[in-house]
């Protein structure tokens, strides 16, 4: 059986995640398979207070599923609930 | 006409009124939402908005794309701050134009009611008697 290819990423923190990661962004490499497991493994790494139910992700600038499969370098950026207005 | 923007300046009511008027408006509606001093019953100092700016200008333009094309609008015109903003200054400013009133009563609640829904902005909010806090409407996460 084949190895998990091993993906280049890069990761945008924004609003709670960016204070409970202490950083605004970092590189990351990865063979997790979507990004539901991704946000999982530094949710648990960073200690984040919100669970994967109440997340959206953007991958380059566009909204896309948590469940989709992690494409090599892209940016992604795990979106907390909003409150504009 | 449609414009959106996401400024750390204090919005100018006056000149993006400037732009919805002509000739051929019968209406103009505008919302402005303002830092108000209380949020379920703490008192508030003051808001820190922060943006995913790429996406959010993005989002934005859709929501007034999307808006131009379900209500008969003339123009429609959106701005949000971000940064540090103070108690009574404008959060958001939604301008509308259209013949007739109905379309754009319609279109500017449409226009807020997504913003506040879609657009990639987190609000912290700095109150007096507790530690500040992001605040968000679970509700409002997942329609």
């Amino acid at each position: 059986m084949n190895k998990p290819a091993v993906k280049s990423i890069k990761v945008k923190y924004f609003a709670s995640l960016r204070e409970q990661a202490a950083i605004a962004e970092e590189s990351l490499s990865t063979s997790l398979a979507t990004y539901r497991e991704l946000y999982q493994f530094l949710a648990n790494q960073y200690h984040f207070s919100l669970a994967d139910t109440l997340i959206k992700v953007a991958v380059d600038d566009e909204f896309a599923d948590l469940d989709d499969a992690i494409q090599a370098n892209v940016c992604i950026v795990f979106i907390p609930p909003v409150a504009g207005g | 006409m449609q414009k959106f923007f996401i400024t750390a300046d204090a919005i100018d009511g006056t000149t993006l009124r400037g732009l919805l008027e002509n000739h051929q408006v019968g209406a103009i509606a505008i919302f402005e939402g303002w830092v108000r001093n209380h949020n379920q019953g703490h008192p508030v100092e003051a808001l820190e908005y922060q943006v995913y700016e790429s996406l959010a200008q993005k989002e934005g333009e859709r929501i007034l794309q999307e808006a131009m094309a379900s209500f008969s609008l003339q123009a429609a015109i959106a701005v949000h701050r971000h940064g540090t903003l103070q108690l009574g200054d404008t959060a958001v400013w939604i301008g509308t134009s259209a013949s007739h009133r109905r379309d754009v009563f319609l279109g500017t609640e449409f226009i807020i009611n997504q913003l506040k829904i879609r657009l990639p902005i987190w609000k912290k909010e700095h109150y007096q008697d507790q530690p500040a806090a992001w605040v968000y409407c679970r509700e409002h996460h997942h329609s």
